[in-house]
């Protein structure tokens, strides 16, 4: 097997896999081995592909994974492929076509797969029968937030409000024009200060067991807003309801509500919480405190956008659904075009 | 293309390791840009002047991107003020054209200039996220177009400038692309895989750090038994302060601590008395809390 035929096995196996890869990384890949890289041996060929594919550390691990997943073949194995005796060359074997072949390996269960044996035999602790079939697909492990960082660029983008502030650096072309028209001559141009991002914005963001299993994908928000140059903001962490507001994630430093309404007056708030879907049972106690505090945050921090990790249609019924029909608050399902809607309504349209 | 490959160690004042140097070749032979990331002071920078200097060419045409800076003021750059101006001189007929007033920009000339240099586009991570999309077309094919100049002084702006509305680089010899990012913002996903992405990481072996200690100090600035002994606390310092510190030091504060600790004329015996707290330990942190950080982590080591 020459490095070229593996190269093109691994490429649309990738493919497959999800990578984001174009005709062009294969001719470049293939470009490249023409030139002389990644042809000495297997090792040498899997870092051109990380070298060539793989961007995040996440990629670099699945493209050394499916190395491994795939040991050379042995002679025994060449000699059935190929219908010849063992090759005695010294040349290096890089490895089997993937693609049909590979899913038999797959489905025979090899090191890498989980073994569910013990499970089938129910042998173990009485699982229903039907949990315990042997998933065809491998899993993904790799995190998926509801929302992207690219996402959450876009979006922050609608909310600039740009205003002039520093020091005079800018020139005012008009206003140049107008003061040369005046006087006839021009001995420097008028300046103004440069424009500056000057939005602010205020991030609550429930930290409950329930909101556990979004995590990431809330962090990914919070990162958002530090990378995208608001002139301030703030995030401040609860449970369950915004009634009492934390500093930190892991809700330690306590902060008084009139010391957050003094530091952002007049704000715009979001809040990120399931609002009580997760569970899917109507707690009344939380709808009515949940009601009562955003009356209290709504003094100084208006408009209430809500972003709900859990799919719209699992509100009914639960929490979420009386607390997004308040009229205080809008509440969006929490993804690209939830949080677009959500800084609309930041932005003072509904 | 006959070019000698990049080795990485064949200049006197930079090492790179041989998997660093076999990506640098690996993005000259598909002429594609080489994103370099790593922490600050690990020398991202000095990898383009190493390849410059390996290959023969001139010093690399530095472009620090600051949080204004816009793709198209690489490329090239209007001066409008000056054209308001000449156009208050009584029968001047050149603020009547636009070419007079167009000039290139450092990309703009590297790619003009139809030569292979070296170009090093610092920190685009510090740009507005715009930035890396606007130049990908331009990093890929190497030409671009003076949109500000009308298609009717393409002439005479060839006449004057020696460019025209059309500038295109030399395809055989395309600019080297060293591009480095210290990871403040992300960058936009359709940018990274346009580019060959290389890591600098922290030099794993003594010996590797010793050699780089070496190449950037001037001969007779240390002796050898001072800067093993250096080497080694350093090694021991940036392992305790991994963690606890919000800058741990790399190798461009020990290379200003190995020549404090030389002009200072400290023993390299001194060093091993106290191996968390050496002498001048204070020059390997930048902040206050880092320095407090890390002497109550040495403070609790020596304990």
């Amino acid at each position: 097997m020459t490095p070229q035929v593996a190269l093109e096995g691994l490429f649309f196996y990738l493919v497959r896999e999800g990578f984001p890869l174009g005709i062009r990384d294969l001719t470049q890949a293939l470009e490249a081995l023409r030139g002389g890289f990644g042809t000495s041996s297997r090792e040498n060929l899997m870092w051109l592909c990380q070298s060539l594919w793989a961007r995040t550390e996440e990629e670099h691990r699945r493209i050394s994974l499916l190395f491994e997943m795939f040991p050379p073949p042995t002679p025994e194995e060449i000699a059935t492929l190929t219908g010849n005796s063992p090759e005695s060359s010294g040349g290096e074997t890089f490895s089997k076509p993937l693609g049909p072949q590979s899913k038999d390996r797959a489905s025979q269960g090899d090191t890498t797969a989980i073994d569910f044996t013990s499970a089938e035999n129910r042998t173990g602790l009485g699982i229903p029968a039907s949990v315990t079939t042997v998933p065809s697909e491998r899993f993904v492990l790799a995190p998926k937030p509801l929302i992207s960082q690219r996402a959450c660029a876009v979006a922050w983008r609608r909310f600039r409000r740009p205003l002039r502030f520093g020091p005079k650096v800018d020139v005012d072309i008009e206003e140049t024009i107008a003061a040369k028209a005046q006087d006839g001559f021009l001995p420097e141009p008028v300046l103004v200060p440069r424009r500056d991002n000057r939005a602010r914005v205020v991030l609550l963001i429930d930290v409950g067991p329930s909101m556990m299993a979004w995590r990431h994908s809330v962090a990914v928000l919070g990162d958002s807003l530090r990378e995208s140059q608001f002139g301030t903001y703030g995030v401040y962490y609860f449970h369950e309801t915004p009634a009492r507001l934390f500093e930190k994630e892991t809700l330690t430093v306590p902060v008084s509500l009139r010391s957050a309404f003094e530091r952002f007056s007049k704000t715009p708030v979001l809040v990120v919480s399931e609002a009580g879907a997760a569970r899917a049972t109507l707690d009344k106690q939380r709808i009515e405190a949940t009601r009562v505090c955003l009356g209290q945050l709504g003094l100084a921090w208006r408009p209430v956008a809500w972003l709900n990790p859990m799919t719209a249609s699992r509100w009914r019924g639960t929490p979420a659904q009386y607390i997004s029909c308040l009229p205080s608050v809008s509440m969006f399902p929490f993804n690209a075009y939830g949080l677009v809607q959500a800084v609309d309504v930041m932005r003072g349209r509904r | 293309m006959s070019e000698p490959p990049y080795t990485g160690n064949a200049t006197n004042f930079y090492y790179a390791s041989p998997t660093v140097a076999a990506i640098v070749n690996l993005a000259i032979a598909l002429k594609r840009p080489l994103l370099v990331e790593g922490e600050p002071g690990c020398g991202k920078t000095k990898l383009a002047y190493s390849i410059a200097a390996e290959k023969g060419l001139p010093a690399p045409t530095k472009i620090s991107v600051k949080s204004t800076t816009r793709a198209k003021d690489l490329l090239y750059t209007v001066n409008s003020l000056r054209r308001l101006q000449d156009t208050q001189i009584k029968d001047a007929t050149e603020a009547r054209f636009m070419y007079p007033y167009i000039s290139l920009g450092p990309l703009g000339r590297a790619i003009g200039s139809g030569q292979r240099v070296v170009l090093l586009i610092d920190e685009v991570d510090k740009a507005d996220i715009d930035f890396p999309n606007d130049l990908l077309d331009v990093l890929e094919s190497f030409t671009f177009q003076i949109e500000d100049l009308p298609p009717e002084e393409d002439e005479a702006c060839q006449k004057r400038h020696r460019f025209g509305r059309q500038v295109a680089g030399n395809p055989d010899f395309p600019p080297i692309v060293v591009i480095t990012s210290n990871r403040e913002k992300r960058l936009p996903e359709a940018f990274l895989r346009r580019c060959l992405y290389v890591r600098l990481r922290f030099p794993e072996t003594l010996e590797e750090l010793r050699d780089i200690v070496m190449k950037n100090l001037d001969p007779g600035a240390t002796n050898q038994a001072l800067l093993e002994e250096a080497v080694k606390t350093f090694r021991k310092i940036r392992e305790a302060s991994l963690g606890s510190t919000q800058k741990p030091p790399t190798t461009s504060e020990l290379i200003d601590w190995v020549r404090i600790l030389y002009w200072q004329g400290i023993r390299p015996e001194s060093l091993a008395e106290k191996p968390y707290l050496p002498p001048f330990w204070e020059t390997l942190f930048k902040t206050a809390s880092d320095l407090d950080a890390y002497s109550a982590v040495a403070q609790s080591k020596l304990a």
